[in-house]
């Protein structure tokens, strides 16, 4: 049995309890390890709530650096960093380190954070893991788990899910970077519930005013494998929990702390409508009309997804389902494997509305098969929709035009399908792609289409108010002068070459 | 001006378990006969010492010198570090064993 210190690395939000720690807390002491969990952002935040933006400025955008005030900031920061893990090290029983590594944004600070540990106790085994260590380092084009691996004092950089061989790797005290593959189905149904043990809720945004939602699990990647998505590239089967497991979950920890809001990290949470019923039907026979939770779903057809469904949802819990429409034209729909028609959506959307769960439409333009006829189509469906818009029921997000994610359907199977080319070298091309068989199809038309259908959103209604999307204008603007500047009228500083996987074969299908 | 004299001589450091490395650079026995003024005092000709390059596995720290390092005269004077050393004096560049540490220290604080 170890003693094991769990540290969640700055920076995150500070309006969400960070869950990776709070999971792998749960598993390890199923294991019948000791656990506690140091969420070193959220004291952070609180010891230096007046200059924060400029922390996070510092530590997560790498901005303003070595700017006076801010080194003057970041030097009692890091006094402050250096103090805090020399006062929880100090437990001589410790025998382990995890550093949760939850984003790009927490990068930065592993490399602090690492030197302090060392310093004060060589001794100990650090084990390092998280999504954020995914993440490509830029000039040597390495994962920052393996980048790191080369200069940071950390016994295991542990690449992947936790739920199948951190137990393992933890008592075997594997040194190095450890690749664990996907999470199966028989991983994921033993594994226990989020642990929550020490954490103190009122520190984080919006305990008080009932806004904080707890993060959830109930299931592991998708039921479909559309090709512009990358999902299937980390988990290639849906894998999910039992149904009345989620359930009692959302009730005991609503129990425990309080919190009636939650948000599922699933793809998917109606993915297996079965267990979606059950999982609902456990809420509803012990807390009907009490909790508060969203999610992405999927838009399933009328014979598979009553109205009863609905209802159920509704009553369990279901305030907000984010779905990927993506585009209004069924044979788009019919391209990217999609799988579900325009009468799927109408089911959906309508039965929704009149249960009162809001609704987030995810949308993109410029599928390499969109034509002007298709996206007509997309534009009909807002059109169609528009007596759902009010009142912020039905919003719909506008994602930049398709860009070819690494590790996307396109990257591993579809390239040559659709004539793609792109050039694996230049990040840039996942925007500038172009297709011999869909010649039409080009960046300015791209950009064009996403303008007339942004302009669609705001005539119906469906504007979706936050930030996300006003920074899409920004990040379009941007995209587009690159465009202008190295790429128009066959200004490609960089050639775009016939499309090539380049994705990281041994953590990827 | 043409440098008078160069000199290239490879090092190696062996990790202790001191956490800082310090590399250190001595300029000797620089007179007042080695640095020549015109009538309006400007330095025409002088002798320094260069610091081409500094670099280790790959990571350049030319950029990071002024940050890295202190450089003192034998008068006992602190002097801002840069890439030359034209007073006789000691210049001490300080690594962290950890050396993204120090590369990133030295762009933060």
């Amino acid at each position: 049995m170890s003693s094991i210190l769990v540290i969640a690395v700055p920076i995150l939000q500070t309006n969400q309890t960070p869950y990776g720690p709070a999971v792998v807390s749960g598993i390890l002491r199923q294991a019948g390890h000791e656990t506690s969990v140091w969420d070193m952002n959220i004291d952070l935040y609180h010891h230096f709530r007046n200059e924060w933006n400029e922390i996070v400025d510092v530590f997560a955008l790498r901005a303003v650096r070595g700017q006076d005030s801010h080194s003057k900031i970041m030097r009692r920061v890091l006094r402050y960093m250096r103090k805090q893990i020399r006062s929880r090290l100090a437990d001589p029983n410790l025998d382990a380190v995890l550093l949760s590594v939850f984003s790009s944004h927490s990068l930065d600070a592993m490399i602090p954070i690492t030197a302090y540990i060392r310093e004060y106790r060589p001794d100990l085994y650090v084990l390092a893991g998280g999504r954020g260590l995914d993440n490509i380092e830029k000039t040597t084009g390495l994962a920052y788990a393996d980048y790191y691996a080369r200069y940071l004092p950390v016994n295991c950089w542990y690449v992947g899910d936790a739920e199948n061989n951190l137990v393992s790797v933890l008592t075997q005290r594997h040194q190095g970077v450890f690749k664990s593959p996907p999470v199966a189905g028989k991983d994921i149904e033993s594994v226990p519930p989020a642990d929550w043990t020490g954490y103190d809720f009122t520190r984080y945004e919006g305990y008080a005013t009932d806004s904080i939602r707890m993060p959830i699990t109930g299931s592991k990647g998708c039921v479909r494998q559309c090709t512009f998505c990358d999902v299937a590239s980390s988990w290639p089967k849906f894998v999910f929990r039992k149904g009345s497991d989620i359930g009692r979950e959302l009730i005991d920890t609503y129990q425990r702390t309080g919190i009636r809001k939650f948000e599922f990290t699933d793809n998917l949470v109606n993915g297996s409508i079965t267990n979606f019923r059950e999982m609902n039907n456990t809420v509803v026979s012990e807390l009907p009309d009490t909790l508060d939770y969203i999610g992405y779903a999927i838009c399933r057809p009328r014979n598979e997804f009553p109205k009863s469904d609905f209802e159920l949802a509704r009553r369990a819990g279901a305030s907000m389902f984010k779905v990927g429409i993506e585009s209004g034209s069924e044979k788009v729909r019919h391209d990217m494997k999609k799988k579900f028609s325009n009468d799927d959506i109408n089911w959906f959307a309508e039965n929704c509305y009149d249960q009162g769960i809001r609704q987030l439409w995810l949308m993109f333009v410029g599928y390499p098969s969109e034509s002007e006829q298709d996206f007509q189509d997309s534009l009909r469906l807002l059109e169609r929709h528009r007596h759902l818009s009010h009142d912020g029921m039905v919003t719909v997000f506008l994602s930049l035009p398709m860009m070819l994610l690494t590790g996307s359907g396109f990257m591993r199977r579809y390239g040559e399908e659709y004539g793609l080319m792109h050039n694996t070298d230049d990040p840039l091309s996942d925007f500038f792609w172009t297709s011999h068989k869909y010649q039409d199809n080009t960046f300015q038309i791209r950009v064009d289409r996403w303008r007339r259908f942004i302009d669609a959103i705001y005539k119906y209604g469906f504007d979706d108010q936050t930030t996300r999307q006003a920074e899409k204008f920004l990040e379009i603007e941007g995209v587009e002068k690159t465009y202008r500047e190295l790429y128009k009228d066959g200004k490609r500083i960089i050639p775009i070459n016939t499309l090539t996987p380049h994705i990281n074969k041994e953590t990827h299908v | 001006m043409t440098p008078i004299d160069s000199f290239e001589d490879l090092h190696e450091f062996r990790s202790s378990k001191n956490n800082i490395h310090s590399i250190s650079i001595e300029f000797q026995n620089k007179t007042g006969a080695d640095t020549r003024v015109d009538e309006q005092g400007q330095i025409v000709e002088d002798l320094y010492l260069v610091i081409d390059n500094l670099n280790i596995d790959g990571h350049d720290l030319m950029p990071k010198i002024s940050r890295i390092s202190h450089y003192q005269t034998d008068q006992g004077i602190r002097t801002g570090t840069h890439n030359w050393m034209a007073f006789a004096g000691l210049l001490r560049i300080k690594l962290h064993r950890n050396l993204l540490y120090t590369l990133w220290m030295s762009s933060t604080v």
